[in-house]
Formats: C-alpha cells, sequence, structure tokens
C-alpha cells in the first residue's frame, strides 16, 4: 500500500512538473465544461437557415412559409431550385423547401420536396421535422376543409338512407299484395278444368246405330213393299180365283172385298212407306247431324287442348312471376338490410366534428427531463466524453510515457511487482478524474446551474465504475504501443469508433440490428446510459446492474491483457514456462 | 570455492531470435570483488548484466547468489534477490521530471527500507555523490555526469551486496571518470561486490581486480590483476633466421602450465607465459638446439588491450 502510494506520489510529481499535460488533465477539461456550458446553456433554439422556392406562390404555399416565418428558422426565398440545392452544398442554408408550381390540393403529382444535408444529421433532422411540422400543420387546415365536406355528404347519404328505407318499404307491401293476387289467380286458373271426354259421345256408334236404323227402315220398306206387294199378288191371285169361282154376289162381294183389301193394302203401303221414308229421312239428317256434330266435337277437342297448353304456359308464365317476386323480394330486403346496417355505421361515427376527423389523435410531446434547456439535455453526454476521453487518453498516454522513462528500468529491478505500478496508474487516472468530476460540479453547480449535487453520490459512483474501466483499456493501450503519438492515435481511433455508434452522431435505431445488438456492448454506450439515467431520472445504481457489471468485466479484462503483456515483454513467464517444461522433460527421459 | 562467489552463473544461454548472444557462458563472481567484463561492442556485456539482474530470463542456464552463505536460484527468487543487487544500466535510469532527491526518496521508498534508515542512505548517498547543491534540482536538467552519480546512487539506495555498473564512465570527461572510479572503490570498500562492463580497458585494468574477457558469446579468458599492474602474463616475441619454430614449440610441451599461448606469425612467434624468465631460458636452450639463430628476441609485457586484441583475433 505504502508503495502504491509513492506510485501514485511519482505520477503526479511528474504530472505537476509537464505543464503541458497539467494543462491538458486539468484545465482542459474545465474550459470544455465552461464552452459547452455557455454554448448550450440557451433555451431551444435554433439559428438554421431555411431556403424555399416556388415557380409560382398562391395562397396555400404563402400560407406555410408565412407560418414557417413564425418559427426560429430563418426562412429565405430563393429564385431558383438549383440556387436552393446548392445553398445547401455550399452550407449556407441548412434545408430547401421546394414547392410545387401553384400548389392546389388534390393534384396528385404536386408534392412539396424537402432537402437537406443528411452528412449534418443531426440539424438535417431538426430542420426536416420543423419544416415537416409546418407543411402538416397547413395540410392539416386543407385536411379540416376536405373532411368537412365529406361529413356533410355523410349526412346527406345517411338521410337519402332512410329515405330510401321507407321507400323499400312500401315497395315491398305493394310487391306482397301483388304477390297475393298472383297467387289468387293462380289459384283459379289451376281450378279451371278443360277435361272433355269425347268418347262418351261415340259418334261413330251412334252414327253406325242411325246408319243401321236407315238401312234397316229401308230394308223393312223395302220387304213391307215385297210384302204388300205379295200380299197383292196374293190378292190378285185370290182374285182371280174367286173370279174364277163365280160371279156371284157372294164372290164378287170377295172380289170386291178383295180388291178394297188390296186398295186397303195399296193405301197401307203408301201409309207405311210415307213414314218410313221420313224415318229413313231423318235418320240421313241425324246422320248427318252426327257427322256435323262430330266434326264440331273434334274441332273442341282441339281447342280444348290448344286452352290446356295456353293454361300450363299461363301457368309457367305465373309462376316465374311467382319466382321473380320472391326474388325482388329478397333483394328488397338485402337493399333494406345494407341500407339498416348503413346507417348503423353511419350512426356509429360519434366523431362529426372536422377537426377531430382531420387529426383524431393529438400527439403532446412532453420532456421527461426537468429542464429544457440544451445543456441539461446534451449534458450527460458530454459528461460521458469528458470523462471517457480523460479516462482513456490520459492513461495511455502516461503508460506510455512511464514505460519510455528511464526511471521505468529502475521501477522493474525494484522488488516491487509489475501490477503495483499498473493498479498506481490506474489509481492515479481515477483521482484525476474524480478531482475533474468535482470541478465540474461545481461550475455545473455555481455557474451554470445545473445541480448535480442530488443524485452526487450515485453518479459519483458511477463515474468511478465508468471511468475505471476506460482507464484500464487506457493503461492497456499504453502497454501495447511504444511511443506516445501511437498510443494517443489509437485511444483516439478508439474512442471516435464508440463516439460514431454511440448515438451521439447518428441514431442507434438508424444502425443494422447486428450492429445495433453489438452496440449493447460499446463502453461508452453503457456510460451514456448510466450517467444519463443517474442524472436526468435519480435511477439508483441497481438497475444497471448488468452494464456496471460488463464494465468491470471491460476492467478485468483490460488488467488481464496488460499483465499478460508486460509478462511477455520482460519474457519473464514464458521463459520460465519454456524452462520448466524443458527440464520437467528431460528429467523424464532420464 | 562457494564459500568465496556471490554469484555462480552456469552455462547462460540467450537468444535474440535465432541469433544466438550469450552461450554457455560460465562464470563465478567472487565477492567484495571489482569484476570487470570486457568484450567488443554487441558482444554481450549489457545482455549478461540484464541476466544477472533478472530483467528477463535466458533461455538456458543457471544463476545462482549467495548471501549469508544461502544459494539462491536468481528466477525463483527474483524479487527477494531484488534487494541484494544493484545497476546502474548504460543510460541513467531517473524519471527527469523528478528532483534528485524525489527520485532517491522514491526509489529508497520501493525497498523494505525502515523510514528513518533511508532518509540516512538518501542523505549520505548525496553526500558520497557529492550532489547536495543539486538535490532540488529537476535530474533531466543535471549533467551528464551528475546523471551518472545520481543513477549510481539510486542503485545503491537500499545498499545492495553486489553493484552491476554498465559502462559507468562513458560520455565522461577524464575527471569525472577519476570521481565515479573513486566512488566505486569507495563503494566496494563499504564490502559491495562490483561488477562492471566497460569499454575502458585501460581503465578496468587500472581498477579491477579481475577482467573477464567476453568473447564468441562466452567468457573466453578471466585475468587476474592482483598487482594492480596487470595479469602477470608477458610476452616473449622471437624472430629466427631458419624459422625452426615447430622444435621450439616441441620442446616447450614440457611447460603447458608455465604457457598461455604460442602464436606464430610472418613475423616470428609470440610466446605468451606466465613465467618468463623460465619459459625464456628454455626458448634459447631450444634454439641453439636447433642449430637456428636469433634474430630478434624480446621480453614484453602486453597491455590489456593487446590481450583484448589478441583474444579477438582468436
Amino acid at each position: 500500500m505504502n508503495k502504491l502510494w509513492l506510485e501514485i506520489k511519482k505520477d503526479f510529481k511528474i504530472l505537476k512538473r509537464s505543464k503541458l499535460a497539467s494543462f491538458i488533465i486539468v484545465i482542459a477539461p474545465l474550459l470544455l465544461i465552461f464552452l459547452i456550458g455557455f454554448a448550450f446553456n440557451a433555451p431551444e433554439e435554433y439559428r438554421l437557415s431555411l431556403g424555399v422556392y416556388s415557380e409560382t406562390y398562391n395562397d396555400l404555399t404563402q400560407g406555410i412559409v408565412s407560418s414557417m416565418e413564425e418559427t426560429s428558422l430563418n426562412v429565405i426565398k430563393i429564385n431558383s431550385r438549383e440556387e436552393c440545392l446548392e445553398n445547401i452544398k455550399l452550407g449556407t442554408q441548412n434545408a430547401c423547401v421546394i414547392f410545387p408550381n401553384n400548389m392546389t390540393i388534390g393534384v396528385k403529382d404536386d408534392f412539396v420536396e424537402i432537402f437537406v444535408d443528411t452528412s449534418k444529421s443531426n440539424i438535417a433532422w431538426i430542420v426536416k421535422d420543423i419544416t415537416k411540422n409546418k407543411i402538416e400543420s397547413s395540410s392539416l387546415d386543407i385536411r379540416k376543409n376536405i373532411t368537412n365536406t365529406l361529413i356533410g355528404h355523410i349526412n346527406n347519404v345517411e338521410e337519402e338512407a332512410v329515405r330510401l328505407n321507407k321507400e323499400i318499404d312500401d315497395a315491398v307491401k305493394i310487391i306482397t299484395t301483388v304477390e297475393k293476387s298472383h297467387s289468387t289467380i293462380t289459384k283459379k286458373i289451376t281450378k279451371i278444368n278443360l277435361e272433355t271426354n269425347t268418347q262418351s259421345f261415340k259418334t261413330e256408334d251412334t252414327k253406325g246405330l242411325s246408319k243401321n236404323s236407315e238401312i234397316n227402315v229401308n230394308n223393312a220398306v223395302i220387304k213391307l213393299n215385297d210384302l204388300l206387294k205379295e200380299i197383292e199378288d196374293d190378292l190378285e191371285d185370290i182374285y182371280d180365283d174367286v173370279l174364277g169361282l163365280g160371279n156371284s154376289t157372294e164372290h164378287k162381294n170377295i172380289l170386291k172385298y178383295i180388291n178394297t183389301s188390296n186398295k186397303q193394302m195399296k193405301t197401307l203401303g203408301a201409309s207405311v212407306n210415307s213414314p218410313l221414308d221420313e224415318a229413313s229421312g231423318s235418320l240421313r239428317t241425324i246422320n248427318k247431324r252426327l257427322e256435323t256434330l262430330e266434326t264440331n266435337l273434334n274441332s273442341l277437342t282441339t281447342r280444348m287442348a290448344d286452352s290446356k297448353k295456353v293454361k300450363q304456359s299461363s301457368l309457367d308464365g305465373l309462376k316465374m312471376v311467382d319466382e321473380k317476386i320472391n326474388t325482388s323480394l329478397s333483394k328488397f330486403e338485402e337493399v333494406k338490410s345494407s341500407l339498416g346496417k348503413l346507417k348503423d355505421r353511419m350512426a356509429s361515427v360519434k366523431i362529426r366534428e372536422p377537426e377531430e376527423l382531420a387529426q383524431p389523435i393529438d400527439i403532446k410531446v412532453e420532456s421527461v427531463t426537468p429542464d429544457q434547456s440544451n445543456l441539461s439535455i446534451v449534458f450527460p453526454q458530454f459528461l460521458s466524453v469528458i470523462i471517457v476521453f480523460i479516462s482513456l487518453i490520459i492513461p495511455a498516454i502516461m503508460r506510455v510515457h512511464d514505460k519510455n522513462s528511464t526511471g521505468y528500468v529502475r521501477q522493474i529491478l525494484s522488488p516491487v511487482r509489475d501490477f503495483v505500478f499498473v493498479i498506481g496508474t490506474y489509481v492515479t487516472n481515477l483521482i484525476i478524474i474524480l478531482f475533474q468530476f468535482l470541478v465540474v460540479v461545481l461550475i455545473s453547480k455555481f455557474i451554470i446551474g445545473l445541480d448535480l449535487f442530488q443524485n452526487f453520490f450515485t453518479l459519483l459512483f458511477s463515474i468511478l465504475i465508468i471511468s475505471s474501466a476506460f482507464i484500464m483499456i487506457g493503461i492497456l493501450i499504453g502497454q501495447i504501443f511504444k511511443e506516445e503519438h501511437t498510443a494517443t492515435i489509437a485511444a483516439v481511433s478508439i474512442l471516435t469508433l464508440m463516439l460514431f455508434f454511440s448515438g451521439m452522431i447518428m441514431p442507434l435505431e438508424s444502425l443494422s440490428q447486428a450492429i445495433f445488438n453489438f452496440n449493447n456492448y460499446n463502453p461508452f454506450v453503457m456510460s451514456i446510459s448510466i450517467i444519463r439515467g443517474t442524472i436526468f431520472f435519480g435511477i439508483p445504481l441497481v438497475e444497471f446492474g448488468k452494464l456496471i457489471t460488463l464494465l468491470i468485466l471491460y476492467w478485468a479484462t483490460a488488467y488481464l491483457t496488460t499483465m499478460l503483456i508486460l509478462e511477455l515483454s520482460q519474457k519473464r513467464t514464458f521463459t520460465f514456462l519454456k524452462n520448466y517444461i524443458k527440464t520437467k522433460f528431460k528429467k523424464i527421459r532420464k | 570455492m562457494p564459500g568465496d562467489k556471490i554469484i555462480s552463473v552456469k552455462n547462460l544461454s540467450v537468444k535474440f531470435g535465432t541469433l544466438d548472444v550469450l552461450k554457455k557462458l560460465s562464470l563465478d563472481i567472487k565477492k567484495k570483488e571489482i569484476l570487470g567484463i570486457a568484450g567488443a561492442s554487441g558482444s554481450g556485456k549489457s545482455t549478461l548484466l540484464n541476466a544477472l539482474t533478472g530483467l528477463f530470463v535466458p533461455d538456458n542456464g543457471k544463476i545462482h547468489y549467495t548471501i549469508e552463505g544461502k544459494e539462491f536460484d536468481l528466477y525463483k527468487n527474483l524479487n527477494f534477490l531484488k534487494n541484494y543487487m544493484g545497476y546502474s544500466l548504460q543510460r541513467p535510469c531517473i524519471f527527469p521530471e523528478l528532483s534528485v532527491e524525489e527520485n532517491l526518496n522514491f526509489f529508497s521508498g520501493l525497498y523494505d527500507i525502515p523510514k528513518k534508515l533511508q532518509k540516512e542512505s538518501v542523505n549520505s548517498l548525496i553526500k558520497l555523490m557529492e550532489l547536495q547543491k543539486s538535490k532540488d534540482k529537476e535530474a533531466g536538467s543535471l549533467s551528464g555526469g551528475m546523471k551518472r552519480r545520481l543513477d549510481i546512487a539510486l542503485a545503491l539506495v537500499h545498499k545492495p551486496k553486489v553493484l552491476f555498473l554498465d559502462e559507468p564512465t562513458s560520455d565522461l570527461d577524464p575527471i569525472l571518470r577519476e570521481k565515479i572510479w573513486n566512488l566505486i572503490h569507495k563503494i566496494n570498500r563499504s564490502g559491495t561486490t562490483v561488477v562492471i562492463c566497460s569499454h575502458f580497458l585501460t581503465e578496468l585494468e587500472e581498477h579491477c581486480e579481475r577482467i573477464a574477457l567476453l568473447h564468441a558469446h562466452h567468457i573466453s579468458r578471466v585475468l587476474t590483476n592482483s598487482n594492480k599492474d596487470l595479469l602477470s602474463e608477458e610476452w616473449i616475441m622471437l624472430s629466427t633466421r631458419k624459422h625452426k619454430y615447430d622444435q621450439i614449440k616441441k620442446g616447450l610441451t614440457k611447460y603447458e602450465d608455465l604457457i598461455i599461448g604460442i602464436v606464430e606469425n610472418k613475423e616470428g612467434m609470440i610466446i605468451k607465459t606466465q613465467n618468463s624468465d623460465k619459459i625464456l631460458s628454455t626458448v634459447l636452450k631450444l634454439i641453439k638446439a636447433s642449430k637456428d639463430e636469433i634474430e630478434s628476441i624480446e621480453r614484453v609485457t602486453p597491455s590489456i588491450e593487446d590481450i583484448f586484441k589478441d583474444t579477438l583475433k582468436k
């Protein structure tokens, strides 16, 4: 312990004698913190220049430009697109906004172009954000107007839907009535009996009967006439016979009688023939009428068949009409249901205020940090930068200086073990950092007005852990390199790399996933997280357990590597081991 | 004799990559002696001192220290033995930003010495090194000689048993060199063994009891200088008409113990011996016996530089 203290005292004496080193170690961080403090201790305000260009400005573009002028941006109207872009390249402007010629709402190809120099990423994002916000604010007004019109249309549609619904109801009623009538008609038509039994007339049989009757009558007439003839002939024969038998009165009477009978027979014949002829004639007439009837019946049958076809087609037609009516009714139902849904949906749109619809969610960005000045925002980063830079560069230079010092060999010649000198350098640097931290805290409190005493001990402990890791990495760098300038370059290169991937220059989230994940192990990122958490939110260090463990691991790794390099450079362990193995091997061989 | 020596080096080999710097080097360093190590540039003098002080572990070999009658392997007891050795390297090992006193205080603090003794030691060293007037000056602003004295003082802060000095008088003017040598003798008189590497062979000849010649990766010769004259070595430089040197060589085989070496060249032959009287009479007899005639014969006491050059030629 005594020897460690001697080493630390010696380091401080050497530092004290080197004016440049003293300046770098004590004055530089103070100067830095002063400069940073005064430079950034202002409300969030940017003096950024913005060029705007449009071939012709109308009310819309002029309105946007005017709203931009209300911000902290220095808005300058530029004469040409090329000039506007050139100004960014030359650095005279931070961004350029180009409006389309006579910009109109609703023109598809009209868009506002914002040009920024992304190489100045932080400024570019700020300008882009302000410009975009202003343009979005103007476009919000336009959106409100459009939304207002849309809302009017929606209300009209809603009213129209209600009216249409009623009309559909009426139409459905009418169609339902028609459907009922149609049903009745169908029933009635179905009931019409167009069946005819023409077969029951048996016209052929009747005609046959009539014909037979006529033939029979004619045959009867012929037979009667033949009979009458035979009777007449017989009566003549009898007359002749009686005439032959005498001319007696009796005979005469018989003859007279026979004549009378003959005459009567003839009269009978005449009287029978006449009705038979009439009957025959009637039968012929009947026959003819039967033929006419048959013709009429056939014609009736044909007509009835036609009527049946017509009835069937009418029924088919009615069925189709029925189906159509049903379809129409279901369609009407569908339309009605759709209208109902439409109405419901319309009714579900509770927000009818154009402002609310144009910007349904209000965004209010509130800082969780108590102070809004730029300094308070960047202070943890700057504190980290100062601590990390000093913690890495000074030990690296100190170690090289120590190594290259003529007194270094004499230290090795002493019985004090090498680790004491390494730890001595580490503790010396830790004291320097703590001193600087104390100065920074005091300056912050009494000159800049930032109170770091609230979480002083947590902050102090976190600074101890962070600087410990970086000091040991610095010592390792100093152990690896032989010259101060190469060690400085190496330390600065490592720092630059860590700084570049720290999120201070580029947002971490914009990096590839692999680098983003790898960056979780970037000690600089870890340091910023711890310092930010401690300063801004007063998070206890326990919460940073993982980060602190990692930083301690960095410290241990750097320390062990330094000791290994030291041993190898003196060929001690290596040669000793080699000789030991040789001796053992020889013994085994013997 | 283990009782006499403080350091024993056996078969020490050091390689830098594939280059052999030291190869099977063996050497004993006696207690309280001033041992000079001489060698050509790049012969491995500093490497030997670095190995002896444990600045690195050699590839092979053993180094033992005898402290209070006990033998300690250097690399197994390095931290312990560091308390018994002081090393002033070729380049002064000081912190130039610290003052003379601060340097002394810092380095004395690295050893387990009580504070009171530390202070005494620092003050006496300041006095010994005649740095009283400059004790508050930054070490970096001191002159070369003062830096050297400070460096030696730093090597002595813990009163080591062995002091290793690598080129302690290089870059110094003759007066300062004299001062440094006086200092070394003072330190040696206090009972400290001093091992010095130097290019200044005459200085080594003048001040060291023994000189080890480092050549061809090992100690090729150790010259003893008990009379402060040097080494009791004499050379008989001989030239004959008939050049019958072989017969002389043959005749001298009986006196191997007295002869260090015989060199034949165009001019004649050199017989290196530690007893020139006896050898000279024998040589004369041999010339006579071989019926040769002496052209010239000279008895020379060689300087350390002659011996050094002669060793290098080998």
